[in-house]
This record gives structure tokens, C-alpha cells and sequence, in this order.
């Protein structure tokens, strides 16, 4: 036997999520054409499972399988947020898929699966398992952007395709190129093979290296300049993929982010700090500049999505565990607040009609007001308005920004987040002050049950760890703590 | 040095002429057979019982017209049935035909080489094999020899995969990529009984892996008029031809090795030294007939019939029998 | 010995790469292409990789290049299209790339780099036989890679079945 039963307990939530999506695709298998209005809740309950299987995490770090898998609270942390994410998006799809008549048991395995694979990459501490997992994660992606399999859905799903493709060929390189320096693709073996050999930080090899591995997660976290495909495969995306792509893919991406450049590249940080300082400030604003253009909420969002990259990146700058914990609370506080924008825009949407340009809003505010107000929470806490998860989060990464004397990179993301308010504030004004046109764009919501429950849990989540964010920021600087 | 060199160069030459001479004789052995089971006489004008028809195809092969199609792809279309008999023939270097014996004081083994990863090597060869047949139909510029061109592709892909895992449960059970020692674990009980679902499994994904009946969808008379080759004249067609036999006799041989014991007879009855190569040739020879025999006797699969019994029911059985090989081999270790 | 057969499958690769890139022809350059595989194929088995040799064969060279060569077939393209003549976008970035790579590879040459020697030397390879020691390192120390990539194309096949299939 080559690993333990203490490997296995590692694997678990992983191995529940698995056994999930199997079941889901062999329930659809067995009782093909019958109703399957069930399947989005098996996998939820495969995820709820998992979920109590993921306390056991918290605490000192170990390690599992020949040092591949992390079993420590900063994982345990990140596949919480990932359980939110997948249990708020399969309730999302239910409806929505049902309506457009796509809902196939091949969506909720490949959300689960997907979900696997961001969870890997939130647990992984050696490269080869890290890259493997993204791939896991990407190649559902991709599958799910162009589940609709219309023009645009097609359109999202090939863009996202190449470009991921080519940015895993950066990150492969890149890992290989460390390889090559460090003798090892592990990330504590790269902790330490820098931390004993002061020349190895100068190399061109393992420079190279870092480099390289910093394209390929800037692709993946859609930071500018390497954020081309991400409003297309946005917009054409599913509305519930692409909540799903914004806040899991985003989660997961940063996490091994956090892993690799707060653990492996520790000793580097001189080195890479610059070059984020960059690509965080490009982000911010440049998401935020385009955002304010657009007159599609989808569209917007997916600028927006841009911009929150950028505030996180700030985190990443300051390198500092109080940094990290920042960056674990904004992760989750943005997939409850971003799933739920999503969520309004599906109830806006009609079969083959998105309903998602400004102009359809128009008045929605007074004809459904549960709407507009669950509308209007997301996007103060999107713009980081208190009370709210949103600000909460900004206020965290920014505060650990300027303990590390980053004043300037904060100034611009206040002031970027300053701006951000009034793309934000226009969806809501235009609900609320702009009368209805006579032959309205909206005639009803497509909510049901589960949309209104997925709505209700992303809204108490904002609001929860907005208003009491004490006991929260403690679990994620305690997740940090054992990190580094 | 030099008498190894000298020692491989001529078992090269011996192994091949040997080769070459049974592929002429097995397509006159198939002609005679496929003539008997349908009630003809097949040819036995040229010499007696039309034993000397090979030679006078041959000759005929030389000397007829050798046509390009006008509009076809000169370079890929002459290079088609070079693709397809060099792998062929490239397969039989790593088969054991028997044991060793002395000679002159030296050890002969009865191969040309003896890698031990012969089984890699085969499969890797069997994965360039169908370019020859791809590109032919394709390069000829001809519908029928597209089509014919676009089945192989798709028909050898499928089979390949269960091909690959029938073979993985053989390696299971002997712990061996060398076919000498797979054939060297069999001289009890052959892999065959071991084995009968491989072994069943192996025996039909060979036969489409070779394109033979029921199977041979990029010829498919009736459908495509002659599929990949149809455009093919002279020593070209007479390749491709020699191929196809050349590609008979390994599976034979492969079949003989993995599954039939070798050299050696069943149930652990001593195999004499000098009989251990009679015995391989014999097993061979069995295999060959039942190729011309299954030839005659069974009609061909449809195009879709042949892709739903490669995926949904070779490969699901061949994935089966890894499982079982597994939970036995671990039982029993 | 070696070293000559070497640089024979090496020139081979490297025409069968410059084939790729100049045959006007699309299905001469995917043949160019399973050249290029079955030189690196030859690479492989000198570094005493069987393993990945035989691999490189039934998958690159065979599956992979047997299925593009059928989707090129299938489409029935004689020529690429005129269009991808002109100097566009893609072919500068393209070019940048592969001048990146060219410095990337040089430099080390030029200033002596080389990484970090690891524990399977040439000797020790010849030894212990690539099959067996790749399929142990592959069950105990990359297991749980391995059970990823496993994952990986399960999730492959059924992206595959939710875009392509016609009914689902």
C-alpha cells in the first residue's frame, strides 16, 4: 500500500464530489427521457457531504500523498468558498437551464467535476498536480461556456478555449523552467532550494520561471494584459457559467496564486512584487474604465470581473499573511455578491432572449421589488459600499496594501473603486428612476424556487459578512497562519 | 563486434526472404482455401496445382502499366505503400520464433533482436500502420478512395484502444513487455486459457486492426468498388498488397506468442529442442487458415455495426477483464 | 554512435518542423508533423525511454495525428486559404514567440546553464529499466496526479459528449 487511510481523509471532499458527478451522469444514463428536475440536487447534496467532511482540515498542516495534496486550513478555507460557489450556481442553473431546454445531466457533472478541479488547485502544494487540476477545471469550462451551443455560446466557449490553451502552455513552461532550476516541482521544494541558494534567485532559468508561471495564473485570473478573452466568453457564456467562471475559476486561481507566490516564491518577492504592482494597477483600471462604457450588465459585469481581479492583485502585491486573509474574505464575499447579480440576470431573461441590455431595466425597480432590491445589494456591495461583504473585503486588502507602505497602488485602487460606483449605481438608478417603456422588455421573472433561494442565500451572505465579518476574518487569517 | 554484425545481418536477411516467401504463398494459399469453400477450383494453371501463380503474379506486378492519376498527389501518393509495408514488415523483427540452438559453436536465438519492451514496439508500429492505407485513398483523388481512406482512420482508432487494453490484462498475468518471457510463462497453461475473453477479444480487434473480413471496410468491394486502393496499379497495388499478408502473418505470430505458447506445446508436455520451431510454424499456420477460413464463411459488418461493437462492447469488456485480471492477480499474489 | 544517431533523428525532427510550417498543402504538413513525432519517437528510445517511446508512437504519431489527419480529410481542404498569406497580426506575434524561444534556448548555451543534475543519470536509467520505474513512480509518488488525470479526461469525454452530440 503506498498511501494511508491519513491520505485518503485528505481526498475525501474531493472523492464525494467525484462520486457525485458520476451518479448524476449514470442517474440521467439509466432513466433517459423521465424527468430529472433531481439531478442539480444530487449534486448539491454531494457537496453538503462534502462540506462536513471539510472540518477536520482546520488546523496545523499536513500533507498527503508523497506531498501532493495539502490537508491544512487554508485549503479547507478555499473549498468552503467553493462549495458556496457550486451549491449557489447548480441552484442558479436549475430553472434556467429548464427554461432553455438544456438541462442535461452533462452540466451538473461537469459543474461538479470542475468544481473538483478547483478544489485540487486549492489543495495541490506540488506543481504537476497544480497544473493537472487547472486543466481539470479549464477543460469543464470551456465544455460548459458552450453548453448552449448557440453562436455566441460557441463563440465564448472556442475563445476561452485557445486562449486557455495557449496560457497553459506559459504555465507548463514556466513549471518545467523551475524544474530546471530547482530540481523539483514542489512547491516547498522550491521554498527551500531558493531559500538555501542565494544565487538562484538571480538565474535567468528560475526568472524565467516565475515569469513564465505568472503569465499563465494571469491568464487564468483575467488580469490585464491578459484578460482579451474574458469579456467574449463572458457575455456568450450561460449566465450561470459565467457566475460560475468569474467567482470559482477566479477562487481557485487565486488559491494556488497564494500558495505558489506566498509559499514557493517566498524569498522572491522583491522580484515579483514589481512586476504585479503593474498588472494590478492595468487591471483595476482598465476594467474599471471599460466597464463604465458599456450598456450590457452582462458585458459590464464581465469588465467588473476585470476590475475585482485587479483590487485581489493589490493583495497579492502586499505578499503579507494579513494580505492573504484579505484576499480569502474577498473571494468569498465576490461569489456571494457576483452569483447573485448573475442570478437577477437570469430572472430578467427570457428563453433565447438574455434581457441584459441597461435599457431592459428600465423601471424594473417598482414592478419587482424583491428583485431590485436584492439587484441593488449586489451592486452596492460590488461598488463596496457598507454595509456590506464588498467593502469589507476592499477594506481588508487595502488596509494590508498601506501596512506594507504599497501607498500609491492603494490610491489608485480607491480611487479605481471610487469610479467603479457609477456603472454600479447606474444599473440601480436605472431601475429605479427610469420609467418603463410602453411595451416593456420584461414581461416576467424566470424565478422559481431554487433561483429565489440561491438569491436569498447570496443576499443574507453579503449582508452576514458585512455587517459581523469578525468571526470570518479570523478563520482566514488563521487559514493564512499555517500557510506561510 | 563484427560477427554479431554479421550474425544480425543475416538473420535479417533470412527472416525477411522467409517472410517474403510465406506472403506469396499464403495469398496462393487463400486463393486455393476461399476456392474450396466456395465450390471453385481457384487458380492451379501456373505450375503444378498453381503453386507457381505467386511468381507469375509477381512478374505480371513488374511489368503491367504503372499509372498516376492525373490530378492525384504525386509525393503522397507513391510514398502510401511505402507507409504501408515498411511497418509491416518492421513488426517481425521483435517476434521469437523459437528458442536458441548451437550452431558452429555459437549460440543462435531464433530472432533478430530481443527488446525488452518487444510488446511497446509492436503497438507503436501498429499505430503508424494505417497511415499507409490513409494517405493511399486520399492522395488517389478518387471518392471511393477517400471514403475508404476516412473508414480505415476511423475503424483502426476504435481498435486500437481495445487492442492496447486486451493487451494489458495478458501483461498483467505474465509481468512481462518481452515476448520471450511471455511465451516463457506459458509452458503449462497458455494465456489462452488464462485469458479466453483476451484472447477472444484479441482475435477479433486483430482482424479490424488488419482491416481482414468481416472487417475490411476500406476495400469493401460491393460499396466502394476497391476503397483505398482502387486507383492503384503495378508493383504499387502489389504493396499495399503484400502488406496486407505481411500484416496476417504478424498477427499470427503475435497471437501464437501472446496467447498459444510459442514454441511450446500445451498442458507442460516437454517440447523437444528440435521441435519447438515446427510447433511455432504450426500454431501459425492454424491461425492463417482460420483467417482464410472466417475469410469465406463470414459476411462483412456494416460501417456503423463495426464502430458500435468496438466501443460499446470490445472496450467495456476489455476494460472488464483488466478489473477481473486485477482482483485475481492481487488475490492470488 | 549514439551521438551521430542522435543528430540524425534531430535533423529529422527539425525538417519535419520547417515541413509544418512551409507545405502549402495541409495534409503534407500534418505528414511532416507525424515525421517530427516519429523523430522524437527515436530521441526517446536513445534516452533509453521505451516507455515514452512507444507512447509518443501510438498516441502522437498513430491517434492524435491519424485524427487530424482524418478531420483534414474530411473537410477536404486542398489549399489553405489565400487570406493566411498576408503578414497579419497573428504571424508577427507568432514570429515574436518563436524569436523568444530561440534567446530562451541560446542563452543558456551561450552562458553555460544547465539545471540541476537529478538522480537518473544515463547509468542509472540503462539499469533500472524505464517501465518498471516509471510505473512505480507513477503508483506511489505521482498517484495522486495520476487519479487527476484520470478526472481530467473523464472530463474530456463528457465535454466532448455536451458539445458534440446531437441529442442529448
Amino acid at each position: 500500500m503506498t498511501f494511508s487511510m491519513a491520505d485518503m481523509r485528505l481526498l475525501t471532499p474531493h472523492l464525494v464530489i467525484t462520486a457525485a458527478a458520476l451518479l448524476v451522469l449514470l442517474a440521467e444514463a439509466v432513466s433517459p427521457g423521465r424527468r430529472k428536475g433531481y439531478l442539480p440536487y444530487l449534486g448539491i447534496a454531494g457537496i453538503v457531504v462534502a462540506a462536513f467532511t471539510t472540518p477536520g482540515l482546520f488546523g496545523p498542516a499536513r500533507s498527503g500523498f508523497s506531498g501532493m495534496l495539502a490537508g491544512d486550513a487554508f485549503a479547507a478555507f478555499v473549498y468552503f468558498i467553493l462549495y458556496a460557489v457550486g451549491a449557489l450556481t447548480l441552484l442558479v442553473s436549475d430553472a434556467y437551464l429548464r427554461d432553455e431546454g438544456r438541462d442535461h445531466a452533462e452540466y451538473y457533472a461537469l459543474v461538479l467535476l470542475a468544481l473538483v478541479g478547483m478544489m485540487l488547485m486549492a489543495g495541490a502544494t506540488h506543481l504537476m498536480s497544480v497544473f493537472l487540476a487547472l486543466e481539470t477545471m479549464s477543460i469543464a469550462i470551456y465544455a460548459l461556456a458552450g453548453f448552449f451551443r448557440d453562436e455566441r455560446s460557441a463563440e465564448a466557449s472556442f475563445k476561452y478555449f485557445i486562449l486557455g490553451a495557449f496560457s497553459s502552455g506559459f504555465l507548463l513552461y514556466g513549471i518545467a523552467l523551475l524544474y530546471g532550476a530547482c530540481g523539483t516541482t514542489e512547491i516547498q521544494g522550491i521554498l527551500d532550494a531558493f531559500a538555501s541558494n542565494r544565487a538562484l534567485a538571480g538565474s535567468p532559468m528560475a526568472l524565467a520561471g516565475v515569469g513564465l508561471v505568472t503569465v499563465g495564473f494571469a491568464f487564468k485570473v483575467a488580469a490585464v494584459p491578459f484578460h482579451m478573452w474574458t469579456p467574449d466568453a463572458y457575455q456568450g457564456a450561460p449566465t450561470s457559467v459565467t457566475a460560475f467562471m468569474a467567482t470559482g475559476v477566479k477562487a481557485a486561481a487565486f488559491a494556488a496564486v497564494l500558495r505558489v507566490f506566498f509559499v514557493a516564491f517566498q524569498t522572491l518577492h522583491v522580484d515579483w512584487s514589481g512586476v504585479l504592482w503593474v498588472l494590478a494597477l492595468l487591471t483595476m483600471t482598465l476594467g474599471n474604465l471599460t466597464a463604465i462604457a458599456q450598456t450590457d450588465v452582462k458585458r459590464m459585469l464581465a469588465y467588473s470581473s476585470i476590475a475585482h481581479a485587479g483590487y485581489i492583485l493589490v493583495g497579492v502585491v502586499a505578499g503579507t499573511p494579513e494580505a492573504g486573509a484579505g484576499i480569502l474574505y474577498y473571494l468569498l464575499a465576490y461569489a456571494f455578491m457576483n452569483i447573485g447579480a448573475f442570478a437577477c440576470l437570469i430572472m430578467v431573461g427570457r428563453k433565447g432572449h438574455e434581457n441584459t441590455e441597461l435599457d431592459a431595466f428600465a423601471g424594473l425597480g417598482f414592478k419587482f421589488p424583491a428583485l431590485g432590491l436584492a439587484m441593488s445589494l449586489f451592486m452596492f456591495s460590488m461598488a463596496g459600499i457598507p454595509p456590506t461583504a464588498g467593502f469589507i473585503g476592499k477594506f481588508l486588502i487595502f488596509k494590508a496594501a498601506v501596512h506594507q507602505g504599497y501607498y500609491w497602488l492603494t490610491i489608485f485602487g480607491v480611487l479605481n473603486s471610487a469610479a467603479s460606483v457609477y456603472y454600479y449605481l447606474r444599473v440601480i438608478v436605472t431601475m429605479y428612476f427610469k420609467p418603463e417603456p410602453d411595451t416593456p422588455v420584461v414581461e416576467g421573472l424566470r424565478a422559481g424556487p431554487s433561483m429565489a433561494l440561491a438569491t436569498i442565500l447570496a443576499g443574507l451572505g453579503v449582508l452576514y459578512f458585512g455587517i459581523v465579518p469578525g468571526g470570518l476574518v479570523d478563520l482566514a487569517e488563521q487559514a493564512l497562519r499555517y500557510l506561510v | 563486434m563484427l560477427d554479431f554484425l554479421i550474425e544480425s545481418i543475416l538473420k535479417v536477411l533470412v527472416v525477411f526472404g522467409v517472410l517474403l516467401f510465406v506472403v506469396a504463398y499464403t495469398t496462393w494459399l487463400e486463393r486455393r482455401v476461399l476456392g474450396r469453400i466456395q465450390v471453385r477450383h481457384g487458380p492451379n494453371r501456373v505450375g503444378f496445382q498453381g503453386l507457381l501463380q505467386p511468381l507469375a503474379d509477381g512478374l505480371k506486378g513488374f511489368f503491367k502499366e504503372d499509372i498516376v492519376p492525373a490530378n492525384a498527389d504525386k509525393i503522397v501518393y507513391v510514398l502510401a505503400p511505402v507507409l504501408s509495408i515498411v511497418p509491416a514488415l518492421m513488426i517481425v523483427a521483435v517476434i521469437p520464433f523459437g528458442d536458441s540452438f548451437q550452431l558452429f559453436g555459437r549460440e543462435i536465438t531464433m530472432r533478430i533482436t530481443d527488446v525488452n519492451v518487444a510488446l511497446l514496439y509492436i503497438l507503436g508500429l501498429a499505430g503508424l500502420g494505417e497511415y499507409g492505407v490513409m494517405l493511399g485513398g486520399w492522395a488517389s483523388n478518387n471518392r471511393y478512395g477517400l471514403l475508404g481512406s476516412l473508414r480505415t482512420a476511423a475503424q483502426m482508432i476504435s481498435y486500437e484502444l481495445a487492442l492496447g487494453l486486451t493487451l494489458i490484462s495478458v501483461i498483467m498475468v505474465s509481468g512481462s513487455l518481452s515476448l520471450v518471457e511471455i511465451v516463457n510463462t506459458q509452458t503449462v497453461w497458455w494465456n489462452a486459457f488464462k485469458q479466453p475473453l483476451a484472447f477472444f477479444l484479441f482475435l477479433i480487434c486483430g482482424l479490424a486492426e488488419i482491416n481482414r473480413t468481416p472487417f475490411d471496410m476500406p476495400e469493401a468491394e460491393a460499396e466502394l468498388a476497391c476503397g483505398f486502393n482502387i486507383e492503384y496499379s503495378s508493383m504499387k497495388f502489389a504493396m499495399f498488397f503484400m502488406a496486407e499478408y505481411a500484416h496476417l502473418i504478424s498477427l499470427a505470430m503475435i497471437i501464437t506468442c501472446l496467447f498459444l505458447g510459442g514454441w511450446y506445446l500445451p498442458f507442460g508436455i516437454p517440447t523437444p529442442g528440435l521441435l519447438k520451431f515446427p510447433v511455432f510454424l504450426a500454431k501459425v499456420f492454424v491461425l492463417v487458415f482460420f483467417f482464410i477460413w472466417e475469410r469465406g464463411t463470414f459476411p462483412r459488418l456494416r460501417y456503423d455495426q463495426i464502430m458500435r461493437l468496438g466501443w460499446k462492447w470490445l472496450m467495456p469488456l476489455a476494460l472488464a477483464n483488466i478489473f477481473v485480471t486485477g482482483v485475481v492477480v492481487t488475490a492470488v499474489a | 554512435m549514439t551521438l551521430a544517431i542522435f543528430f540524425v533523428f534531430a535533423a529529422f525532427a527539425v525538417l519535419g518542423g520547417i515541413g509544418v510550417l512551409l507545405a502549402r498543402n495541409p495534409i503534407h504538413s500534418a505528414l511532416s508533423l507525424v515525421g517530427t513525432m516519429v523523430s522524437l519517437a527515436g530521441i526517446y528510445l536513445l534516452h533509453h525511454a521505451e516507455f515514452i517511446f512507444a507512447i509518443q508512437l501510438m498516441v502522437y504519431a498513430g491517434a492524435i495525428m491519424t485524427l487530424i489527419v482524418f478531420v483534414i480529410m474530411l473537410l477536404d481542404v486542398r489549399h489553405e486559404e489565400a487570406e493566411t498569406e498576408r503578414l497579419g497580426f497573428a504571424k508577427v506575434f507568432g514570429m515574436v514567440l518563436a524569436g523568444l524561444m530561440v534567446v530562451v534556448l541560446l542563452v543558456p548555451l551561450a552562458a553555460g546553464l544547465t539545471g540541476k543534475p537529478g538522480g537518473m543519470t544515463e547509468e542509472v536509467l540503462a539499469r533500472v529499466g524505464s517501465v518498471e520505474f516509471l510505473s512505480e513512480k507513477l503508483f506511489t509518488t505521482y498517484l495522486l496526479p495520476f487519479e487527476i488525470a484520470s478526472v481530467l479526461l473523464l472530463v474530456g469525454l463528457v465535454g466532448a459528449v455536451a458539445l458534440a452530440k446531437k441529442r442529448l
